[in-house]
């Protein structure tokens, strides 16, 4: 690669931080990628050893003679779910895309506390090691899901205690980070672009951040008290009289109460699902803007209702909890408050439908995969009614329905808004174009691929078969028509993850001899497309002074169909 | 380095400087962070059928010297910064000697919960304060580094932080002994 990192970039730089965050962050994707390919092969073929190269890598111990054992199957469940959200998407979204754009479509030099940010993603790769070092515990890694509810996980083996630091680190991580992106967003924007001409992914970063800042501490406060009931001994998760395996447990004075730790899990983990979504709408919104060559339809509305969702996710966590019999006075509240918050996500997303009206659209790759991610994403948002009303919840809550649905936002919907990403700014970052025609490949078979993996699971749910069995449910007879499904959604994943070569081809070969790209290849208007490919250290020879907002496409009377935010009239 | 024209200044429109946002930001999440450890404080106690007396944990006068060298440390901050780090360490020696009393007299984190409440919450103020005391002693030593306004932004920033754990710190008082 070499050529495209300019001299003198330094290790506080928001860019080199930024690529820091994506390298780092894809490479447990794709860890996080593989853990799931050893959990669908086990469902697929329960009965059958594993093939004899991921025999060996899941080593003697977890897998005897290739039977993969059920305690190393669930150390997957929980590791998948933790690498994915905690070290993969959500550092992706926040510390890569977030830390190389916000400051750069601000039109500034860096962000506000920026030895702070260096610390934020090493303390970020700290973390995400010590939950990998886990594996090779005794016990293994973390295996009580990534939600780690008491009173399984205080029980659960050595590896939890891992987990549980390493979350506490992740708080840290993300306060440095969040908190940096918010005072860089409100006190470093170039002179004249005011809150209402920021350009919309900025706003989605702002209160994603704020998201983070506000409600990842009370998920570091119950990760302490789980320690301590781990550690020290303590029970402020485990009720008096626990009877474990038939046996009555010892030791700990009881009193505390496990629904304790879900409410400090949800109080961050919904929030943080908007950490998922809402910097994911903000990348698609950038795409389709400038694919469309028009401003994006009402704006302003977009803006509201991206406020509306940070506050409305602060008061819905219970919704997660429907199951632990809460009273039905509390029950009505939290579904009341889910029914509220789908209309602005729902505004957000017919907003961005309504901007492609009337546009001329230009299928680049970027846009294929903005494109796909509204009815992937409206897909995911809208099987999720069902489990936001308590009634069908009940029957649909540990079903593979679930797992269909919140697979359904974060996997064709965000990751499909973060390759989206990726197309749209490598030029950016590397001077270079990727190619098209590889980029179509991978569009169109990961969008197949993940429809065969993830609509499936709708069905098993509906057909009432449990999630997390490590073997499908084959003593179940309700799940004997499910099982042959499996093997189908098993080779969707190999062959999505097939399908991902062309696309890391294409990144290697376009970052040295792919079309140089000049400052603005896509004729967008937001600042970062106002300065070099990659741009220098300092970002901007002379700072930007903006007098428009952030979509002036297609005005008329102007020789080209877009006015540059930094422009002079 | 502070990249920000208004790293020290109140911008014009935010009317804040990026300084002293960065510490209200910071205390936001601080704030949310015992928000959660006050709310388990809550429901753990509200949910037990019976829950010990406080005394078990050191009568309430005990602390009186603690509180004092607390206000004393955050009062410092505006002119005498040595001071600050003084009482501070006064603060956290006088608490770590309570911790040792209520572990000799047999009370441990495992006893029961108001001892575990206990021993997080006021465990988790304790490293508040050597962090404060952490924090007062880096400003102090950079002082010459930085010029005058930067330095008048920090001492205020840490001001507002000793301010906040004093607050913290009457709120477990008053919440384990008084209500």
């Amino acid at each position: 690669m070499g050529d495209w990192k300019p001299a003198g970039m330094h290790l506080t730089d928001h860019k080199t931080v930024g690529l820091q965050y994506a390298l780092t962050a894809s490479g447990f994707l794709l860890l996080g990628f593989l853990l799931m390919l050893l959990m669908r092969w086990q469902l697929a073929w329960p009965t059958s050893p594993l093939p004899s190269a991921m025999a060996v890598a899941v080593g003697q111990d977890n897998a005897p003679s290739g039977f993969m054992l059920p305690e190393f199957y669930n150390q997957l469940v929980a590791m998948h779910g933790s690498v994915m959200i905690f070290l993969a998407v959500v550092p992706l979204l926040t510390g890569a895309f977030g830390n190389y754009l916000v400051p750069l479509q601000i039109g500034t030099r860096d962000m506000a506390f920026p030895r702070l940010n260096a610390v934020s993603y090493w303390i970020y790769l700290a973390a995400g090691l010590l939950m990998l070092c886990s594996f090779f515990v005794t016990g293994g890694a973390a295996n009580s899901g990534w939600t780690s509810y008491p009173p399984l996980a205080v029980l659960a083996t050595r590896g939890q205690d891992y987990w549980l630091v390493g979350i506490i680190m992740l708080g840290v991580s993300s306060m440095l980070n969040s908190l940096n992106v918010i005072a860089t967003v409100l006190q470093l924007r170039a002179p004249g672009l005011t809150l209402m001409r920021l350009p919309f992914f900025v706003w989605s970063q702002l209160v994603a951040a704020l998201l983070l800042l506000l409600a990842f501490p009370s998920l570091q406060a119950a990760a302490i008290f789980q320690l301590m009931d781990r550690l020290a001994g303590t029970s402020f998760f485990l009720p008096s009289g626990l009877v474990v395996s038939g046996v009555a447990l010892q030791g700990p004075s009881g009193g505390g109460n496990p629904l304790l730790w879900q409410h400090l899990f949800w109080f961050l983990g919904h929030p943080e699902v908007y950490v998922l979504v809402l910097p994911a709408i903000g990348i698609v919104s950038e795409v389709i803007a400038t694919n469309t060559r028009r401003p994006l339809w009402g704006y302003r509305a977009m803006v509201g209702s991206v406020l509306f969702i940070g506050i409305m996710s602060m008061v819905v966590w219970a919704h997660h909890m429907f199951l632990t019999g809460m009273g039905t006075t509390l029950g009505t509240f939290f579904q009341i408050t889910t029914m509220i918050i789908s209309v602005p996500s729902v505004v957000l997303i017919t907003s961005l439908m309504l901007s492609l009206w009337g546009g001329s659209i230009r299928f680049t790759t970027p846009m294929l995969f903005a494109l796909a991610f509204l009815p992937m994403f409206g897909l995911g948002g809208l099987s999720g009614l069902p489990l936001g009303l308590a009634a069908s919840d009940v029957a649909l809550h540990d079903t593979w329905y679930v797992v269909g649905h919140f697979h359904f936002l974060v996997a064709p919907g965000t990751l499909f808004a973060i390759f989206a990403g990726i197309y749209h700014w490598f030029p950016k970052v590397t001077g270079r174009t990727l190619y098209r025609g590889l980029g179509v490949v991978h569009f169109w078979g990961s969008f197949i691929a993940m429809t065969a993996i993830f609509l499936p699971m709708f069905t098993l749910g509906l057909r009432g078969v449990n999630r997390r069995l490590y073997d499908a449910g084959l003593e179940y007879t309700h799940a004997q028509g499910t099982l042959s499904i499996q093997g189908h959604m098993t080779w969707a994943a190999v062959a999505l993850g097939l399908l991902q070569l062309p696309f890391l081809v294409n990144l290697l070969i376009s970052a040295r001899r792919g079309t140089l790209a000049g400052d603005n290849p896509w004729h967008a208007t937001t600042l970062e497309w106002q300065t070099a490919s990659p741009p220098q250290p300092g970002n901007f020879a002379v700072t930007p002074q903006v007098d428009r907002g952030p979509y002036d496409y297609s005005l008329p009377g102007h020789p080209r169909d877009y006015v540059a935010q930094g422009e002079r009239e | 380095m502070n990249v920000s024209p208004w790293a020290y200044a109140p911008r014009p429109d935010t009317r804040i400087s990026t300084v002293r946002l960065g510490v209200w930001l910071f205390l936001a999440s601080e704030a949310m962070f015992f928000g959660s450890l006050f709310s388990a404080y809550v429901l753990l106690r509200t949910g037990a059928h019976a829950w010990p007396d406080a005394t078990s944990l050191g009568a309430a006068r005990a602390l009186l010297i603690p509180t004092i060298m607390l206000l004393l440390a955050t009062r410092s901050v505006r002119n005498q910064l040595g001071l600050t780090a003084v009482f501070g360490v006064l603060f956290l020696l006088a608490k770590l000697l309570a911790f040792a009393r209520l572990l000799d007299h047999g009370q441990h984190p495992a006893s029961n919960l108001l001892i575990a409440c206990w021993f997080v919450m006021s465990g988790l103020h304790w490293l508040h304060v050597a962090g404060g005391v952490g924090a007062t002693v880096w400003v102090m030593q950079s002082k010459r580094t930085v010029t005058a306004p930067h330095h008048a932004e920090r001492l205020h920033g840490l001001w507002l932080y000793w301010c906040f754990i004093d607050v913290v710190w009457l709120a477990i008082l008053v919440s384990f002994y008084f209500i």
